[in-house]
């Protein structure tokens, strides 16, 4: 029984993990070289530039992880993730940099020390802060975090204004020397390949981790502590503590993305990372799914296909072309997605992807308010009924 | 020694005099009902014991434990259990997770457990799931283990708390108007139901209720709370008769809940 429910899912996840290992050659092969073109109504060009897209998305996959784990999961809102994404980026370039850690070493100890810092200097004070005063407290983190990288003294570490850069990472030679003795010279890793392995193979490692602490008890207690403060004290979760692992665990997962972030990039300056960075991490938890990992890669894959796609709507949209610099426009394009997220599918991508799964298995649909989302949902819904002068008295905006 | 003492219980909201000096021992395997009018202090006796409000004065002494000396999060790990006036269920999780973030306290996996699965973690949640399967049978709840507790009925929602409170294999149950919004029939089930939790699970009751009925049939010994202060104590019949209760409950009217 058991075996048979395991069955399609591993063929799934073997499926995809093949598709993941090969695809940082598909674009040499004959039918993807150059281009598929219109799939309709989209250009999609296998190009290398498309690993390199891929391995941003990883990078994304473990920030919006990160992100999920506290917002989603334990129900904190944080403004100033970008901040905590700089620290890991960072704390890597300085140890690589300036102390000669191996970039890899650099990046496990960065998240590591991301992980702390987070649990314990914005955690722990955090923790006593109710919802709104923690969004204003890391809101002021990431508007002061430029100012503190270029703060006299810190800036012989960190480079001040100029930032840190670094050459392009390449693949170990040993890596290549075996692959040639394997395949007898046919295969070899460059650079741009080597890192989005890394990067995926982290932030695949990083899912796993992260499924099954949601699965343990300590992964409930954080639920518990969302839905019901005083139910979880009552029933023995210390909240403060855990509110402060939440916020340490998820800086870990955000400072591994950082140190990733700057290796993929090469280079980290105190504006890399803004609080509009901070803004479309939330956005891109609410719109992939509050609270689980699926969530997370729709929200990564908005993040890293975001850009592409506004720059692409004057293609689908034929008014827009002739609207100046429309590209100015995106954040009305994102906000009226999040206003349309919340009050249409409050469970994300996800959750559509789940309602329709459990459709299929004839199961009852778990169309559940989101405990985080309904005041949201229930002040969009009366501010849409003002502006629209229609009175939505179905209630449905209301607590039950 | 009793199993529950609480003495000289006192605690004010502002000027308002919540409780004054409120005393009363619960002994072990005892059902003890706690009424009053509305606003007595009933609800706060319970948060005061459980760590949510810290009186003014005053001293609870469970067994070997002084509850006020101990956070909130510890109480549970003495052995005393609550469910709540209003419902604190955790919305977005089945009935089946509910119960085991119930045994959270006595869980021991640590972070490194959790992210690998160690066998700790794992041997532990299956000794919670089969704990909480026992729970869920003997409350009738099977059938919904693993649907999510925001979309059950106001009804199943309490019970689903009760079961929350008696996975935790507590000593004493505190239990804050498990009758509010039940049916007729319900009630006869809930007063089968609050002796057994003493015959067959040991467990000593706390029982606040506006039900009277349930109360008188199920209480060995009520105590009755008005305006903070305890105003007469002893049998069902005594407490029945007792003038000042009288007095309390029908000398200034007030609203009664449904
Ligand atoms: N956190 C608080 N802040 C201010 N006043 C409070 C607080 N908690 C309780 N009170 C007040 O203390 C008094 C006792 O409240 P409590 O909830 O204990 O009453 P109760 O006996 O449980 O009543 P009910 O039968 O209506 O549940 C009430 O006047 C209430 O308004
Ligand atoms: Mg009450």
């Amino acid at each position: 029984m058991r075996r048979a429910l395991l069955q399609p899912r591993v063929l799934w996840f073997s499926l995809l993990g093949v598709v993941l290992i090969v695809f940082p050659y598909a674009h040499g092969w004959p039918l993807f070289d150059g281009s598929i073109n219109n799939l309709g109504f989209f250009t999609v060009e296998i190009t290398e530039f498309r690993t390199f897209n891929l391995t941003m998305f990883g990078v994304w996959f473990l920030v919006v992880m990160s992100m999920n784990l506290l917002t989603g999961s334990s129900g904190q809102i944080s403004l100033g993730h970008a901040a905590v994404v700089l620290v890991g980026a960072y704390t890597t370039g300085i140890l690589f940099v300036e102390f000669g850690v191996p970039l890899a070493l650099a990046v496990i100890v960065a998240g590591v020390f991301t992980g702390v810092v987070g649990g314990v200097l914005i955690g722990l004070p955090g923790a006593r802060l109710a919802g709104p005063y923690l969004a204003i407290a890391t809101f002021s983190l990431i508007i002061t975090m430029p100012q503190i990288l270029k703060l006299n003294g810190i800036d012989s570490l960190t480079n001040g204004a100029l930032g840190i850069g670094i050459r392009p990472v390449e693949a170990p030679d040993f890596v290549n020397d075996v692959l040639g003795a394997v395949t007898g010279g046919a295969v070899a890793v460059d650079g741009r390949q080597w890192i989005y392995y890394m990067t995926i193979g982290t932030a695949v490692l990083m899912a796993v981790l992260l499924w099954n602490l949601t699965r343990s008890r300590i992964g409930r207690a954080f639920v518990a502590l969302r839905d019901s403060e005083i139910g979880a004290e009552q029933m023995g979760v210390n909240v403060p503590f855990y509110k402060a692992l939440a916020f340490g665990i998820s800086s870990f997962y955000a400072g591994i993305g950082g140190g990733l972030f700057f290796v993929v990039q090469t280079f980290v300056a105190p504006e890399s990372l803004r609080f509009n960075d901070s803004i479309l991490f939330l956005l891109a938890v609410v719109i992939g799914g509050l609270g689980s990992i699926l969530g997370s890669v729709f929200g990564a894959l908005f993040l890293a296909f975001q850009a592409e796609l506004i720059s692409n709507l004057p293609d689908w949209i034929p008014g827009l072309s002739r609207v100046r610099d429309f590209e100015r426009l995106s954040p009305v394009i994102y906000g009226s997605l999040l206003i349309v997220t919340i009050l249409t599918f409050p469970r994300g991508l996800a959750g559509i992807v789940q309602s329709v799964r459990s459709l299929g298995r004839g199961g009852r649909n778990g169309a559940l308010d989101l405990p985080l989302l309904s005041p949201i949902r229930g002040a969009l819904r009366n501010l849409s009924a003002g502006l629209l002068g229609n009175s939505d008295s179905d209630g449905r905006g209301k607590k039950e | 020694m009793s199993l529950l003492e609480v003495d000289s219980l006192s605690i004010q909201f502002g000027g308002l005099v919540a409780l004054d000096g409120v005393s009363f021992e619960v002994e072990a395997g005892a059902i003890m009902g706690l009424i009053g009018p509305n606003g007595a202090g009933k609800t706060t006796v319970f948060n005061c014991m459980t760590g949510v409000y810290v009186p003014t004065a005053g001293s609870i002494t469970f067994e070997e434990h002084d509850l006020l000396q101990m956070q909130p999060h510890q109480i549970i790990g003495t052995g005393v259990a609550r469910t709540f006036q209003n419902l604190e269920l955790f919305g977005s999780m089945s009935v089946l997770e509910n119960l085991l973030v119930g045994q959270h306290s006595s869980m021991r996996a640590n972070l490194l457990d959790c992210l690998l699965r160690l066998p700790r973690a794992v041997n532990e949640q299956r000794q919670a799931r089969d704990r909480a399967g026992e729970v869920l049978e003997f409350l009738n709840l099977s059938e919904h283990r693993d649907v999510p507790v925001a979309g059950l009925p106001f009804g199943l929602k309490k019970r689903v708390e009760l079961a929350r409170a008696l996975v935790s294999s507590p000593r004493l149950i505190l239990l804050d108007e498990p009758a509010n919004g039940l049916s007729h029939e319900e009630v006869n089930d809930l007063i089968e139901l609050i002796r057994s939790l003493r015959d067959e699970f040991l467990v000593t009751v706390l029982l606040v209720e506006h039900h009277m009925g349930l109360v008188m049939a199920v209480s060995d010994k009520v105590s009755v709370l008005d305006f903070g202060r305890k105003i007469a104590e002893g049998t069902p019949n005594e407490v029945q008769q007792n003038p000042a209760v009288i007095e309390a409950y029908l000398g200034a009217p007030r609203a009664q809940p449904e």
